[in-house]
């Protein structure tokens, strides 16, 4: 990776901080706010690999860490594996469509969610209640989102070529 | 092989797998991290590695409300340098607002305060607009004066302000007498500038001589100051010499300097005699020091 792709990444990821914490808490609804931070780590993975995606994984759960003491390291170790496991589909090994891309933001949404909330000791009722009610309605919001924002990305880089 | 370089060929070769790994292990070193071994974490962390970035931030959002805030300081400061300016102006003019009101109150004359609110924006100073008019009872041919002396006298009256022909306006004319001798004349302009007073060949007036008015005219009540007898024209300068003796008059007021007057406000005796006086019609002369009212176009 260059260090043009490698600032690149970084602002990608560093702006979906910065809107996370800022921005997206407007688009609300009932407590429910769409996951930037996956949709930015899916992205970073299908470009650059597992790797990149692994770091890209850790730098974002570590950011988010630091400030969640009572889970430290679920996010770290749920975007982690997110990352490396995206990193499989990296459009230099297999061409990925649109819809592929949507696919694979909505398992990556699911995933991280499943390992979250076990690593973050999650259990029984709980477990299943911040599955439905709080990750699905918040996969399907990000999923959106993520979708037009792969639209849009996808139109961009066509014109590009 | 030694450790290092069992960690190199794992870095290359094994690249993924070993980075994954290590992210394993590091997020199980965090999870297993009890309570206070969390806040060290967080205090380290934010401490070294998110310092500087929030430190930027901070730096830019401290700019930012710098930036804001020196903008309202602007504001808040032009608007209190005008306050001030206003202030320091309303003290410099108390001392001259107390000796008007103790003028006024040293008086038995009922006289109006009013304020200078447009002047005549020719070259020479001939007329000002003050803020009183029929609503504050005032006339036509009352006079205007100041603490120190005469200045003008009301021609055209509104509402709620008039205008007030002044001692330089060269229609204006006003019976005076010295107080001295008690020798009677007439003042008017010579000049855009100037002012003086002529009196019949004989009188015995000399320079110094307070001038004040004579009450004659009906317009302006005996005693009202005007002036001093300045050095008497020579017959180079003036005709008709033998005839008139000619004073230059140096007023009491200087018209400049005046923002504030008061507005003689008649008693009904003087109206009755003015309508008498006019009812009368008995030529030029007797209106002489009335002759300028409403002369102006």
């Amino acid at each position: 990776m260059n260090v043009r792709g490698f600032m690149l990444d970084f602002l990608i990821l560093t702006g979906a901080l910065v809107l996370q914490q800022t921005v997206v808490s407007w688009f609300s609804t009932g407590g429910i706010r769409p996951d930037l931070l996956v949709i930015a780590l899916t992205a970073v993975a299908l470009r650059r690999g597992p790797v990149a995606g692994l770091y890209a994984g850790v730098y974002l759960g570590l950011i988010q860490d630091v400030y969640a003491v009572e889970a430290m390291g679920a996010n770290v170790l749920a975007k982690a594996v997110v990352g490396y496991a995206l990193g499989f589909f990296e459009e230099k090994v297999m061409k990925v469509m649109a819809a592929t891309r949507v696919f694979l933001l909505a398992s990556a949404l699911i995933l991280h969610d499943l390992i979250f909330y076990m690593a973050a000791g999650y259990r029984g009722l709980f477990f299943r209640d911040a599955l439905l009610f709080q990750s699905l309605p918040s996969a399907v919001y990000t999923l959106v989102l993520g979708a037009l924002v792969f639209y849009f990305a996808v139109g961009f880089k066509a014109r590009e070529n | 092989m030694n450790i290092l370089g069992w960690l190199r060929k794992a870095l290359t070769v094994w690249n993924g797998i070993f980075s994954f790994l290590l992210a394993l292990v590091f997020a199980a070193t965090l999870l297993s991290l009890d309570g206070p071994g969390r806040l060290v974490f967080h205090r380290v962390v934010t401490g070294t590695l998110l310092y500087p970035v929030q430190a930027t931030l901070s730096g830019l959002d401290g700019t930012v409300a710098l930036s804001r805030e020196n903008a309202r300081l602007r504001r808040e400061n032009a608007a209190l340098r005008a306050e001030n300016d206003w202030l320091h102006d309303a003290f410099r003019q108390r001392p001259r607002l107390e000796a008007m009101a103790d003028f006024q109150r040293s008086v038995s004359l009922r006289l109006k305060p009013a304020r200078v609110i447009a002047e005549d924006p020719g070259r020479f100073q001939a007329a000002w607009v003050i803020n009183l008019g029929t609503a504050d009872s005032v006339q036509p041919n009352m006079p205007v004066l100041t603490s120190r002396g005469v200045v003008g006298k009301t021609i055209r009256v509104y509402r709620n302000h008039s205008l007030v022909q002044l001692m330089s306006d060269h229609a204006f004319k006003v019976s005076v007498q010295s107080s001295r001798s008690r020798a009677r004349g007439i003042l008017e302009p010579d000049g855009p500038e100037r002012l003086v007073a002529r009196f019949p060949a004989g009188s015995e007036v000399a320079r110094g001589d307070s001038l004040t008015t004579t009450g004659l005219g009906g317009v302006f009540p005996k005693g009202l100051r005007i002036g001093t007898a300045g050095r008497e024209v020579t017959r180079q300068e003036r005709e008709h010499q033998d005839v008139i003796r000619t004073f230059r008059v140096e007023p009491f007021q200087e018209l400049n300097t005046v923002e504030e007057v008061f507005v003689l406000i008649k008693a009904d005796s003087w109206v009755l005699a003015d309508a008498a006086i006019d009812s009368l019609d008995a030529g030029p002369d007797s209106t002489r020091d009335r002759g300028a009212a409403g002369s102006r176009p």
